[in-house]
């Protein structure tokens, strides 16, 4: 199913279908995809709630750009990318290991604090980040392809860590931390490296971003950066994979199709998530998973249900 | 052989003494009790053994067959490891996990393989993921739970939730099972059954249990020997039948003239 999505999206785009507006889009919701999924592993499995995300995506842009700046290709973008990734979970557990032992709203304040230092050493990063104008005139090296593998990549990690015993004490901790921790569960370890593999994959994201929109600038991640992710997290389903997805999708093309109204997008984009809190406050998807299988269960016990219709009929 | 030594072991919260000099034992393959009027530190105790207070006076020590441990300022997972493995007494199951995974997060911690195996599902990870579901799967039969492996945890009636909790327990491999009010919320039926189940569990998985209970008529025909605390300091010890003469017990719980 993957491929079919990748190759129908890539025929839409050679034979020029999709045009460049809705390409920038497309990225768009590829790069909130991984941002989304991640910080769902950190917020919606393990029950941390993390608002640095942007931060540690921030980390992954520069690092990108600034080894792009040294060698323009595709093995600039890969081991960009990869220092990103490496430089982040370091970053992160850095904060991790003193914050994580905060609760709640506690720990949301340390994170945000975290990633505004890391934006105040965006800013004044010297020659190196060039400041408040940030870096300008990074080759465009990311495409469709690229950013598919990226997400596919990002989901992967964060379905096969769920589904795993790592996931699974995520989860307990999640859901009671003292009986985890009484079950043999080294809280303090696993709560770490869930926010260090979301905050890898933030940086990804990072990377994707660097690497297509040419421009980047400390303020492009700051807390409303951070937010951003939130909602789209909240609105899928926080503890869903799949919710991330539809969410990243159905606000990405959402924020596309207003953006004719301008003023009134904001207030409709509110309005739009106002009714979706109030009518499902779970997220479009809850903790649920979508998958083929349940389409399928649920496709047939309707096919079921209308043959019995008929048969009484 | 002592499997489990609480030696002049103490606790303060501010003012108030919870736990109060007490110096107690279980044996190997022992079923004893813990009585004592509401807030007479019995919980507070169970905490300081599993590690999530720490004593602020004395010392617990556990005895492995090889060597002894002194559990004070271990966390708990630690001391789970060495093997301790307890229950609440206001139930808490991982809610929003099926009583599959419930066990299988306790079964899970023995078995081991690293996340970069998980992440590109190796053949070990299968293989010990195999494991866990093996373990989990003889827990659950065992407890009678093996039906509602599917059940969301917190979908349960209560006395379902306590036998979750146990096989949660019991799946660490503990070789001291803490039981705390696992009667509570039961009817008499349901009491009885328990009973049968403890008995039960100490043969098969020969572990010794500490439980701490209010209903009397457990504790008397379950337990080997109890000890009575009574705010904080332990007032009595022996067995059932030395227990239900002793004269402080007896003021203790009903009040003294």
């Amino acid at each position: 199913m993957c491929l079919a999505i990748y190759g129908i999206v890539a025929v839409l785009i050679q034979t020029g279908l999709l045009s460049s507006f809705y390409q920038i889009t497309l990225i768009n919701v590829c790069i909130n995809i991984v941002l989304a999924v991640s910080l769902n592993l950190i917020i919606g499995f393990t029950g941390q709630f993390s608002l640095g995300h942007a931060g540690f995506m921030s980390i992954g842009a520069y690092a990108t750009a600034i080894v792009l700046r040294m060698m323009p290709n595709m093995y600039g973008l890969l081991i960009g990318a990869i220092v990103g990734m490496i430089l982040a979970g370091v970053a992160s557990l850095a904060v991790a290991i003193p914050t994580l032992r905060l609760r709640g709203d506690y720990l949301a304040i340390a994170t945000l604090g975290f990633s505004e230092i890391i934006r105040i050493i965006m800013v004044n990063g010297g020659s190196l980040t060039n400041g408040a104008a940030g870096l300008s005139g990074i080759p465009k090296l990311n495409d469709w392809t690229i950013s598919f593998v990226a997400v596919v990549l990002a989901v992967t990690v964060v379905a096969n860590v769920i589904r795993s015993k790592a996931g699974r004490n995520c989860i307990a901790i999640r859901d009671d931390e003292i009986a985890a921790e009484d079950m043999g569960v080294n809280t303090t370890m696993y709560k770490t490296m869930a926010f260090a593999i979301g905050a890898m994959l933030a940086a990804l994201a990072g990377a994707m971003y660097a690497s297509y929109f040419y421009v980047i600038k400390p303020s492009t991640f700051n807390f409303n950066a951070s937010i951003n992710v939130l909602i789209i997290v909240v609105f899928g389903g926080i503890g869903s994979i799949t919710g991330s997805i539809i969410g990243s999708l159905v606000l990405g093309v959402l924020t596309t199709m207003l953006q004719d109204l301008a003023y009134l997008r904001m207030i409709v984009y509110a309005v739009v998530l106002i009714i979706i809190m109030i009518f499902r406050p779970q997220g479009l998807l809850g903790d649920r998973e979508f998958s083929m299988r349940t389409f399928k269960r649920w496709m047939t016990r309707r096919k079921g249900t209308a043959a019995d219709d008929k048969a009484e009929g | 052989m002592i499997k489990l030594k609480v030696d002049n072991v103490s606790k303060y919260f501010g003012g108030l003494t919870a736990v109060a000099d007490v110096s107690m034992h279980v044996n190997e393959g022992e079923l004893v009790g813990l009585i004592g009027p509401n807030g007479a530190g019995k919980t507070t105790l169970f905490n300081l053994l599993t590690g999530e207070d720490e004593p602020d006076e004395g010392k617990i020590i556990y005895n492995d067959d090889r060597r002894a441990y002194e559990l004070n300022g271990l966390k708990p997972y630690k001391i789970n490891q060495l093997g301790l493995a307890r229950t609440f007494q206001n139930i808490r199951l991982f809610k929003k996990m099926t009583v599959m995974d419930n066990v299988k997060v306790a079964a899970g911690q023995a078995v081991d393989y690293n996340i970069i195996e998980a992440i590109v599902r190796d053949p070990r990870f299968y293989k010990q993921e195999d494991v866990i579901a093996a373990k989990a799967e003889s827990v659950m039969k065992m407890m009678d739970i093996w039906e509602l492996r599917n059940e969301l945890s917190s979908a349960l009636p209560y006395g379902q939730q306590r036998r979750v909790e146990i096989a949660r327990a019991l799946a660490t491999d503990p070789k001291i099972l803490l039981l705390d009010e696992p009667a509570a919320g039961m009817n008499p039926q349901e009491t009885k059954d328990l009973m049968q189940l403890v008995r039960q569990i100490k043969k098969q998985f020969k572990v010794s249990v500490l439980l701490i209970e209010h209903d009397m008529s457990l504790v008397m025909n379950l337990c080997e020997r109890i000890y009575v605390l009574d705010f904080g300091k332990l007032i009595a010890q022996g067995t059932p039948e030395e227990i239900k003469h002793d004269p402080k017990v007896i003021s203790a719980y009903l009040g003294g003239e």
